[in-house]
């Protein structure tokens, strides 16, 4: 994959497989200092129209980080890694907090089952800002084609010279 | 003489304090000036699916308590518990756009709302005929059960009530308009409450409240038997002997909040000061001052430390209502370092101030007075909560997900 795809074909096509069988995906926010905080967030869906993820945890770390996402309108990171490695970043921005209503009823019960009875705290919803094909071999690629200069000799000399 | 005021503007606010967040901010405008909904806006109001008004202890500033929405979040989960308020007094205009709930300024949208949706039990009647919306009221994430509306302070021996206070009138009109009953039965309660929990995930707590009752042997026993009765019969619902229930009463003595304690699933208590100066307090609320106290009132709030724990006591303050002219603060900066001096006291103690925005509603003594500044109460949330901060307080029992209606609880969220 190249960056020179369309955004939007990117796009379209990280989205396509956001919500595949044993794709990890990890999101990524700041804390009150700036500091970047990481946790695994298997919730994590695109419905279709939004991604979007529940919180377990009221007093979380990440719960917290992404009040203050949503009210200092701070950047949000998702790293999603398919089963075949195929690597995509997007940058997003918190939009919606859903804690009750039959929205939230419906995420509620959904993760009850899922987590055998646990309850959330609530749903978040994110707006995507953009998408980046991060898989190495493709910015491997793209680094080769247009920075030549980052390189070690060791890597262009003749093999019979090693 | 009149009180110095800010005179900042909403957005010289935001850019005078970067770090207070803008959400917040607005929903401290929203409830410092009220809304008035547009007729777009009211369309959009569906009675099936969205919860109407008329259920609560306290009334609004243009004195309508029905046919209308009872609140509305905003995109962050933040909950707005709000006054309907005349044109007059320069509300929010609460307006739709494109089938979108805006509140607006100015003619211009500012943020998208969404109304507080309807709970499963509110079309329910209990078997005795009551309808089950006005045995217990809820707000997105919490019940409210009062199971005794009138309060004594305002009969002939009560001592004058508080002035900011519209519970008496309010409830009348209740009354007169939906029904409301002033004391409830003990049956309705566990209908009702069995009802609301059928809804999953709906509730984190439950509130009870009510009038203060100065009957009995000794003042406020006859308020401790209610609410020992009430809170049992809430217990029946519940395998755990103890559930998120905060009890907001009358600042009860030491013996009679163990009474409590001991035998009830309450676990957290809230006992109102109203405000923090002696004088301010004798002026706004007579009838506290006459029965309980000021110092006295400061004296059972670190009572009730020791009796409920630390992280379990709160008092109430009604943020402004110590600007209500004639007052003896000459200026908002006055009263804040008073108001926060008398805060970090009580923390120092255990004791979590909150403050709610003061309206001065249609049925109270303090009916049509001018509440504060915006920058006042930006200060005074702030203030509040680097007081719990400093102490170490936690307000996870009176947060914006348990109330919803206090902006210096609302900035816990992130701490």
């Amino acid at each position: 994959m190249s960056r020179a795809k369309s955004n939007d074909a990117l796009l379209q096509e990280a989205l396509s497989r956001f919500n595949e069988e044993g794709a990890i995906k990890v999101l990524t926010t700041l804390d009150e200092n700036g500091a970047p905080h990481s946790v695994c967030k298997g919730s994590l869906r695109w419905s279709g129209e939004l991604i979007e993820s529940w919180e377990i945890l009221e007093s979380s770390e990440t719960n917290r980080n992404l009040t203050r996402a949503i009210w200092f309108d701070k950047p949000i990171a998702i790293l999603l890694i398919t089963p075949d490695k195929k690597t995509y970043q997007f940058s997003v921005k918190a939009s919606r907090n859903i804690v009750s209503g039959k929205e939230f009823t419906r995420a509620y019960e959904a993760a009850q089952e899922r987590y055998g009875g646990r309850a959330i705290a609530g749903v978040w919803r994110y707006e995507i800002v953009s998408v980046k094909d991060e898989t190495p071999s493709t910015r491997i690629a793209e680094e080769q084609a247009a920075r030549p200069y980052f390189v070690h000799l060791d890597q262009l000399a003749k093999k019979d010279n090693l | 003489m009149s009180v110095q005021r800010s005179e900042l503007t909403f957005d010289e606010v935001a850019a005078k304090y970067p770090d207070f967040p803008r959400l917040p901010l607005l929903k401290i405008d929203i409830q410092r000036r009220g809304v008035l909904y547009s007729d777009a806006a009211l369309e959009l109001f569906d009675p099936a699916v969205h919860q109407g008004g008329g259920t609560h202890i306290f009334g609004n500033r243009d004195g309508k308590i029905t046919g209308r929405p009872e609140g509305m979040w905003l995109r962050d989960g933040t909950s707005l518990v709000v006054t309907t308020a005349p044109i007059e007094q320069n509300p929010y205009i609460i307006d739709a756009i494109d089938g979108k709930l805006y509140v607006a300024d100015q003619g211009k949208p500012i943020e998208e709302v969404f109304y507080w949706e309807k709970p499963d039990y509110y079309d329910k009647k209990t078997s005795g005929g009551i309808a089950m919306q006005n045995v217990i009221s809820a707000r997105p994430q919490r019940l409210s059960l009062s199971p005794y509306r009138y309060c004594w302070f305002w009969s002939d021996e009560g001592g004058g009530g508080c002035k900011f206070c519209d519970i008496v009138s309010n409830l009348k009109q209740a009354k007169n308009e939906v029904a409301m009953p002033t004391k409830l039965d003990l049956t309705d309660i566990r209908e009702t409450l069995n009802e609301a929990l059928k809804e999953r995930g709906r509730y984190t707590a439950i509130c009870v409240t009510g009038g203060s009752d100065i009957r009995g042997e000794t003042p406020f026993d006859s308020e401790a038997d209610y609410y020992i009765e009430a809170l049992r019969a809430v217990g029946e619902s519940f395998s755990a002997p103890k559930i998120p229930i905060q009890l907001i009463c009358t600042a009860m003595k030491k013996d009679q909040l163990q009474r409590i304690y001991d035998n009830t699933p309450v676990s957290s208590v809230t006992m109102d000061i109203e405000t923090l100066d002696e004088e301010q307090f004798n002026r706004v609320c007579p009838g506290k001052a006459k029965w309980i106290g000021y110092k006295e009132m400061k004296r059972r709030l670190f009572d009730a430390v020791e009796v409920f724990g630390e992280n379990r006591v709160n008092t109430g303050t009604v943020g402004g209502v110590e600007l209500a002219e004639p007052t003896r603060f000459r200026s908002e900066d006055e009263a804040l370092e008073r108001y926060l001096s008398e805060a970090d006291d009580l923390a120092a103690h255990g004791v979590s101030a909150i403050h709610c925005v003061w309206n001065p509603n249609q049925g109270s003594a303090f009916a049509g007075r001018r509440n504060g500044s915006l920058e006042y109460y930006v200060r005074l949330a702030q203030g509040l909560q680097e007081i719990r901060r400093r102490h170490n307080l936690l307000i996870d029992f009176d947060d914006y997900r348990r109330c919803g209606n206090h902006p210096d609880t609302d900035l816990a969220r992130v701490f």
